[in-house]
């Protein structure tokens, strides 16, 4: 696959269209899937994944082809999501999107605990949301997301595990595991 | 295993990306320790909603949004498909200073010692003949009214008759206004501006390297002294 990447990469810079459609294609799923989880919003998501794309497009001759191409292209992505929350920060909210919290009962009987996930991860702190989405969603290894976010591995750790631990945090003050008792 | 290790352990199963179910020890420690249970029971709800929550299909024409952006500027030679060297304006600045530094170099080896190459080399005879030559060349009415300096045997001699008139006069005389030297200047022979070459031999004396020094260690100014 990675010759395969290079082929495509090389074709690109010689401005075959074919072949930066087949780059793209081959990608979108998870540069769109990471903006979704960093951004949780549609349509945020979907021009952060074409401003993320069409930046990679243009830098090609810098990738090293010696490294992986999509931990390369995820950190483009990751950084245009940065740069889209930090905007989104800047902004001040409107009073009409004040985020109202469903209850926790409906979520559990109509099972939509992926929700509840997506609401946490919301919440979570953008250098453990994105190092939790690229390790659980996007199947990355720990080295990966180090280059990915520029930090070492063992930052990558720890952010990971924070993640884990604010979500189960949140999954148990949402109710959504009943308390058990001591005694088995 | 203690309660105090147990999400270290639950974090080190996942790290590995194996089943919680798999670890023995972890199942084992969760029957006995309902704190630990409901934590077990939290990570695997949520590595459940892992799965449940789906990202969006990816939108339909977002390919080809992309490429008819991208590709426009794909297709430019060397537009931004060049690698670009690191620190660019540190290797501009280097490049710049490394030019000035080697103008100013020939610059001053042009103008060594703040005389023209053709009075530096008297004592020689060739740089002489040479002067001289240049002279002929333009100065041709000035030759043909003075056969001797047209003629090629004598101009040597017609030279250093020159040449020790001008050692016999102060520098300050013969490059006077109305004096032959200024008009040797006047005829492009003498390519520099002496005060700015003074300015520059005040500057390198002060290393002893400049006119002075090197009259002071009696190298320059032979043609001058003899």
């Amino acid at each position: 696959m990675p010759d395969d990447v290079g082929d495509l990469v090389r074709r690109s810079l010689s401005g075959e269209q074919s072949a930066m459609t087949d780059l793209v294609d081959r990608f979108r799923g998870q540069v769109f899937g990471l903006c979704y989880r960093m951004l949780g919003h549609r349509e945020d998501a979907e021009d952060v994944t074409q401003e993320s794309f069409v930046r990679a497009l243009r830098s090609l001759g810098h990738w090293d082809n010696r490294r992986d191409f999509q931990p390369w292209l995820l950190a483009i992505a990751a950084n245009r999501c940065r740069t889209m929350l930090a905007a989104r920060r800047k902004v001040p909210k409107p009073s009409t999107e004040v985020e109202e919290l469903p209850d926790a009962r409906s979520f559990r009987e109509e099972q939509h605990i992926g929700e509840e996930i997506a609401l946490a991860l919301g919440r979570l702190r953008e250098e453990y949301r994105q190092a939790f989405v690229l390790f659980h969603q996007q199947q990355l290894s720990y080295a990966e997301i180090a280059e990915v976010l520029d930090c070492p591995v063992g930052t990558v750790k720890t952010w990971v595990h924070r993640a884990r631990h604010e979500l189960a945090d949140h999954l148990r003050r949402r109710g959504i595991v009943e308390e058990s008792s001591d005694a088995v | 295993m203690r309660c105090e290790e147990f999400e270290a352990r639950l974090n080190e199963v996942l790290d590995e990306r194996r089943a919680l179910s798999s670890a023995a020890e972890i199942e084992g420690h969760a029957r006995q320790c309902g704190g630990c249970r409901e934590l077990l029971r939290l990570y695997e709800a949520m590595l459940a909603g892992l799965t449940v929550d789906k990202v969006p299909a990816v939108p339909a024409g977002l390919t080809a949004r992309i490429v008819s952006e991208a590709a426009p500027s794909m297709l430019r030679p060397g537009r931004d498909n060049v690698k670009i060297l690191p620190f660019p304006r540190l290797v501009s600045a280097m490049s710049l200073a490394a030019a000035v530094l080697l103008f100013a170099a020939g610059w001053l080896w042009l103008n060594r010692g703040g005389e023209p190459a053709f009075k530096k080399g008297q004592a020689g005879g060739a740089d002489v003949a040479q002067a001289d030559h240049l002279r002929q060349t333009h100065r041709p009415e000035q030759a043909k009214s003075n056969p001797v300096s047209a003629n090629p045997g004598p101009i040597a001699a017609n030279a250093r008759s020159d040449k020790h008139e001008r050692a016999a006069l102060p520098e300050a005389e013969w490059a006077q206004p109305g004096t032959e030297w200024a008009q040797e200047v006047a005829n492009g022979l003498q390519p520099v501006t002496r005060p700015t070459v003074g300015a520059i031999n005040g500057f390198l004396n002060l290393w002893g390297i400049g006119d002075r020094g090197i009259r002071d260690r009696g190298v320059g100014d032979q043609g001058r002294r003899s």
